[in-house]
């Protein structure tokens, strides 16, 4: 049965060759071919993880909703989160870069500027 | 901070953690179900515009008005097509920290408790994790009726009528 196969295909592909080898001779489009690699996207730069750290932070439904949320914005002095509701903050943080922040690197972050250069430093963040 | 503290402080980040991870998936089928349904009103309610509007000797300015119904639902369909509920950062919260948090005050600071936690923490995760695994080794369990029909009739080469 594989013959059979195999004797129906071979035509198809000698047209092709040939239909190939007439392109080839015009030399079309060659030029214009530049390789590209398509990677995923490099780590995040830190404009947009400050960004989106603060939109994270805005979500939060515990901290002052009218506050002005800057990278110098510390944690527990002016959103005005005690220990706790700052854990639950970075959990969401780390859902969101999809990272997981070691527990000792978590317990020195206070600010948000502290945080996003962590982030940045991360490469697995995303 | 002393290390009781930050032992504490760690058992509730990993509970916290594992709440929001097992909620997530939920929640995102709860928030795609909710949509699908506020589209369906939505589309009803102009299809009720349009049949008001090709009434015959209709007034001008209610048919002015009408049309602006009309331009309005359509903008709101748009924009909830357009949403996509999983990337709402809400969800990386737990709805009602609050009751966690008393809970947690009120027990944690002694060495017991905190090992109590850390083990509701980690079974809340081989839950998840347990279920993620059932679920891939059982494709199909989670199918909506419609599907097992349609793919059940794709099966013997048929196709589900059209609706």
């Amino acid at each position: 049965m594989l013959r059979s196969i195999f004797r129906t295909v071979t035509p198809v592909v000698s047209t092709f060759r040939t239909a190939s080898s007439s392109l080839a001779g015009r030399r079309i489009c060659t030029r214009f071919v530049t390789p590209v690699r398509l990677y995923s996207s490099e780590s995040v730069d830190k404009n947009e993880i400050t960004t989106r750290v603060i939109d994270v932070i805005k979500a939060f439904d515990k901290t002052a909703a009218s506050k002005e949320v800057s990278p110098q914005t510390a944690f527990h002095k002016d959103l005005g989160l005690d220990s706790l509701d700052t854990v639950e903050l970075l959990v969401a943080i780390e859902e969101e870069f999809d990272i997981e922040i070691p527990d000792k690197v978590a317990d020195e972050l206070k600010s948000v500027g502290e945080t996003v250069e962590y982030i940045a430093s991360n490469p697995e963040a995303h | 901070m002393g290390p009781l503290q930050s032992e504490a402080l760690h058992a509730y980040k990993a509970v916290i953690k594992a709440m929001v991870r097992s909620n997530k998936k939920s929640k995102i089928a709860l928030r795609l179900g909710e949509k699908k349904q506020e589209i369906a009103v939505l589309t009803y309610k102009r299809m009720n515009v349009v049949r008001e509007m090709n009434v015959k000797n209709i007034d001008v300015l209610r048919k002015s008005r009408l049309v602006r119904d009309l331009q309005s639902l359509n903008r709101k369909v748009e924009t909830l097509k357009n949403s996509d509920p999983s990337r709402d950062r809400k969800l990386h919260f737990i709805e009602d920290s609050g009751s966690i948090k008393k809970e947690f005050l009120s027990h944690a600071l002694n060495e017991r408790n905190i090992i109590h936690f850390k083990d509701v923490a980690s079974f809340l995760t081989n839950q998840r994790e347990y279920d993620e695994l059932i679920e891939r080794y059982n494709p199909g369990t989670k199918l909506s009726q419609e599907e097992i029909v349609k793919r059940t009739a794709e099966r013997v080469g048929l196709n589900v009528p059209f609706q």
